[in-house]
C-alpha cells in the first residue's frame, strides 16, 4: 500500500467517525440548545476533519468544514444562538461534508459545495435581531394554541427563549435503515398476499376482513417509509445557476437559467441518481444547444440563451424538464451520419425519439462533422441508462432554430410500483403500470405487417406489436394453446418515453403493487428485465424494461 | 544521541502524518498523545526533547497542555500544530511558553525546519 493510500484510508476512517459524532451531537444540541459539552464537541470534529482533509489537499472537504467551523465559532463565542433552522443547516452541511469525504476517498469529484458554503456564509452574515426572512423550505403551520392556554399573558415566559418548538424535533436516520425497513416490509406485503390467497380459500368472513384491515395498514405503513425518504429537488436543483453560469462563461455565452418546481420531493436515491444526468444535459445545453450571442442576435433572438429546469407531479410520476431555446438538433445532419453507419433506413425521416435513440449510441457523435452536435452524443447513453436504471425514461423533442427539451420522467419511489402481471408461455412477468396504458384484445387477422414488423391497431392509432411470446420463450408458442381464445390476441398498450408500442401476452393476471427487488440478470439474458418481483404465491416474477421491448 | 519527540494529536491520521515526515528525518517519536490529558502524562513518563501540539482536543486542549507542561519543566520544547484561522490562539500558545507552530495542512520541509531549528 503506498503511502498516500495509507492516509486516505486513515482519513476515511476517521473522518467518518467525526461525521457520524457530529450528526449525534448536533440532534443533541438541539434538544439542549445550552450543553456547551455537544457544541465543543461538534466544533473538534469538524476541525480535526478540517485539518486531515488540509493535508489530504481534499479542498472541497477542507472549505466545508472550515465555514461549518466559522459558524459554530459564533455559537461558541456565543454571539449567536442555536435554532431548529440552523441545526437543520449544520445537518445538510454535515451530509454536504459527508458527500465531499466519501467522493473524494472513492476518488470521485465532491460535490460542489458552494451552495452550502453560501448559505453558511449568508447565516454568518445575517443580523439577527432582523425580522425573519422567507426561508427555502416550506412553510411550518403557526403552532396553535395548547388547549391548555389561561388568559394569563403576564405570567408568560419570554417565547424566544424556549428551548424546542413544537413540531420540529426531528431524527436524522441512516437511509440504509429505512431501505432495511422497506425490505421487511415488502417482505410483509408478500406475506399477507399468501395469507389473503389462504384465507380467500378456507377463511370465514372475519379473517377476511381481518386480512384486508392487516394489508391496508401495510400499505400505509410503506407510504410513511416512503415518505420519510423524500427530499425537495433543491437539494440538488440549488448547485446548477453556479453550474449554468460556469459552463456559459467558459463557452464565452450567455445563459441565463430558470428553475420551477424546486420544492417537489423525490425520493433521495433517485435524487442521488439523477444528478449526473442532470449535469450532462445543463453542460450540454450551453455548449451545444445554445448559440454564441453574436449567432443568436443575428437570428433574432435575445443575446443570452435561456434554460428552463422544472419538476413537475404527474400522476404518480415526476417529470423533470430540461429546455434550452437554443439551436435545435440538426435533424439533417444526424440522420445522414445515421444511415451512413446503417442505423436508420434510407426511406425514414428519424422522429424526435429516433434521434434519441441514434445520439445516445456509444460514440455516435464522434464524426467530425457533426462536432457542434457531438456533445449531445458523448454521455446520452449514460443518461439514458442512468434513468432508465430508475425506472424513469428520458425523452425527446427537438425544434430545429427554437430549442431542445428533454424530459425525464421518474417514478416517485425505487421500491413499490403498481404493476400489471400477465402470464407469458408459463411464466408470470410484470409490466410497470406507470407504463401501461390499456390491456385490449385484438384479431389475430388485424395484425397488419409494414417496414418490417408487425402493426396492431389500438385506439385508431398503429402500434408497432412484439410478441412477448417468441422473445420470452426462445421462438416457441405463438400465443395461441395457452387457454387463450383461437385467433384472439391479448394486447398491452405501453407507452415509454414517447413511443408507443403493443406486447402481446398469453394472460392478464392481476394488477398489484409489487416491491421490487434489485436483480442480476444472468449473463446472455435477454436485456429485458429491470429487476425481479416476488408473487403472493411465493413465486419469483421478472420485471420488464420497457424501454427495450422495441 | 538521537533526539526525541511526543507527538500530540487526536487524529490518527494527523500523529501517523506527523510521524512519517519525523521518521523520514531520522528524529524518533517516542510516544503519542490523543488528548491534553494524556499529553502532560505522557510529557512526564518520557521527558522528551520536543512537543508537538494540536490545539483543539478532547480532554484539555493544547493550550491548557501547555500552561501543565511548562509548569512541570519550564525548559519544555513544543511546537504548536495550529490549522488556519487560529492565529489568535496561536499568540495564546507562545504566551503560555510555547516555542514555534506550524500551519495545517503541513509542507513537511517546514515541520522538519521547525523541529531541527527548536532541537538546536
Amino acid at each position: 500500500m503506498s503511502q498516500q493510500d495509507k492516509y486516505a484510508q486513515l482519513f476515511a476512517a476517521e473522518a467518518r467517525e467525526h461525521l457520524a459524532e457530529m450528526s449525534r451531537a448536533l440532534i443533541a444540541l438541539e434538544e439542549a440548545p445550552e450543553d456547551r459539552e455537544s457544541l465543543d464537541s461538534i466544533f473538534r470534529s469538524v476541525h480535526t476533519i478540517k485539518g486531515m482533509a488540509g493535508a489530504m489537499g481534499y479542498d472541497v472537504a477542507t472549505h466545508l468544514a472550515h465555514n461549518i467551523e466559522s459558524v459554530l465559532d459564533e455559537l461558541r463565542g456565543e454571539r449567536r444562538e442555536v435554532n431548529p433552522d440552523l441545526i437543520d443547516l449544520l445537518l445538510e452541511s454535515t451530509d454536504h461534508l459527508d458527500h465531499a469525504v466519501e467522493s473524494t476517498v472513492a476518488g470521485r469529484a465532491a460535490p460542489d459545495p458552494t451552495a452550502t458554503i453560501e448559505r453558511l456564509v449568508l447565516w454568518r452574515l445575517a443580523d439577527e435581531s432582523a425580522p425573519e426572512e422567507d426561508t427555502a423550505g416550506p412553510a411550518v403551520p403557526a403552532p396553535v394554541a395548547a388547549p391548555d392556554a389561561r388568559d394569563e399573558p403576564q405570567v408568560s415566559p419570554p417565547a424566544e427563549r424556549s428551548p424546542r418548538r413544537p413540531g420540529s424535533s426531528r431524527v436524522r436516520v441512516d437511509i440504509r435503515r429505512l431501505d432495511a425497513l422497506m425490505n421487511l416490509l415488502g417482505e410483509l406485503t408478500i406475506v399477507r398476499g399468501r395469507l389473503r390467497s389462504l384465507v380467500n380459500e378456507a377463511g370465514s368472513e372475519l379473517m377476511q376482513e381481518l386480512v384486508e384491515e392487516a394489508g391496508s395498514l401495510i400499505s400505509e405503513m410503506q407510504l410513511q417509509v416512503v415518505e420519510s425518504r423524500m427530499v425537495p429537488v433543491w437539494q440538488v436543483f440549488d448547485r446548477f445557476p453556479r453550474l449554468v453560469r460556469d459552463a456559459a462563461r467558459s463557452a464565452d455565452k450567455e445563459v441565463e437559467i430558470e428553475i420551477s418546481g424546486k420544492e417537489l420531493e423525490l425520493d433521495r436515491s433517485m435524487l442521488d441518481a439523477i444528478n449526473d444526468p442532470l449535469v450532462h444535459l445543463l453542460r450540454n445545453a450551453v455548449d451545444h444547444g445554445i448559440e454564441s450571442p453574436d449567432v443568436r442576435e443575428k437570428a433574432g433572438k435575445p443575446r443570452a440563451g435561456r434554460i428552463e429546469l422544472s419538476a413537475q407531479r404527474e400522476r404518480s410520476r415526476v417529470v423533470i424538464v430540461v429546455h434550452d431555446d437554443g439551436h435545435g438538433i440538426d435533424r439533417q445532419r444526424v440522420a445522414i451520419e445515421a444511415r451512413s453507419r446503417g442505423l436508420l433506413p434510407e426511406d425514414v425521416e428519424p422522429s424526435d425519439q429516433e434521434l434519441l435513440r441514434i445520439m445516445s449510441r456509444p460514440g455516435f457523435s464522434t464524426a467530425e462533422e457533426v462536432t457542434n452536435l457531438s456533445g449531445r452524443g458523448v454521455g446520452l447513453n449514460v443518461v439514458e441508462d442512468t434513468i432508465r436504471g430508475v425506472g424513469g425514461s428520458v425523452e425527446l423533442r427537438s425544434e430545429e432554430g427554437v430549442g431542445t427539451t428533454f424530459l425525464l420522467e421518474l417514478p416517485l419511489t425505487l421500491v413499490i410500483m403498481p404493476a400489471l402481471i400477465v402470464d407469458v408461455a408459463g411464466e408470470s412477468y410484470a409490466l410497470p403500470a406507470t407504463f401501461t396504458r390499456e390491456s385490449f384484445e385484438a384479431a389475430e387477422g388485424d395484425v397488419t405487417q409494414a417496414h418490417g414488423r408487425e402493426w396492431v391497431t389500438w385506439r385508431d392509432r398503429q402500434l408497432p406489436l412484439t410478441r412477448l411470446q417468441s422473445l420470452l420463450s426462445n421462438g416457441e408458442g405463438n400465443g395461441e394453446g395457452n387457454g387463450a381464445k383461437p385467433g384472439v390476441l391479448r394486447l398491452v398498450a405501453l407507452e415509454f418515453g414517447g413511443r408507443q408500442l403493443a406486447v402481446s401476452v398469453d394472460r392478464f393476471v392481476a394488477e398489484e403493487e409489487i416491491v421490487v427487488k434489485s436483480f442480476d440478470p444472468p449473463r446472455g439474458a435477454a436485456p429485458v428485465f429491470s429487476s425481479a418481483t416476488v408473487r403472493p404465491d411465493g413465486r419469483p416474477a421478472l420485471v420488464l424494461d420497457i424501454g427495450n421491448l422495441t | 544521541m538521537s533526539r526525541t519527540v511526543l507527538v500530540v494529536d487526536d487524529a490518527i491520521f494527523m500523529r501517523t502524518m506527523i510521524g512519517d515526515i519525523l521518521k523520514q528525518a531520522g528524529i524518533e517519536v517516542v510516544g503519542e498523545a490523543a488528548s491534553g490529558v494524556e499529553a502532560v502524562q505522557r510529557y512526564k513518563e518520557l521527558k522528551p526533547d520536543l512537543v508537538t501540539m494540536d490545539i483543539v482536543m478532547p480532554d484539555m486542549g493544547g493550550i491548557d497542555a501547555v500552561r501543565e507542561i511548562i509548569k512541570e519543566d519550564p525548559e519544555a520544547k513544543i511546537l504548536m500544530c495550529s490549522a488556519m484561522g487560529q492565529q489568535g490562539l496561536v499568540v495564546e500558545a507562545i504566551q503560555a511558553g510555547a516555542r514555534d507552530f506550524v500551519v495545517k495542512p503541513f509542507q513537511p520541509s517546514r515541520v522538519i525546519e521547525a523541529v531541527q531549528r527548536l532541537l538546536g
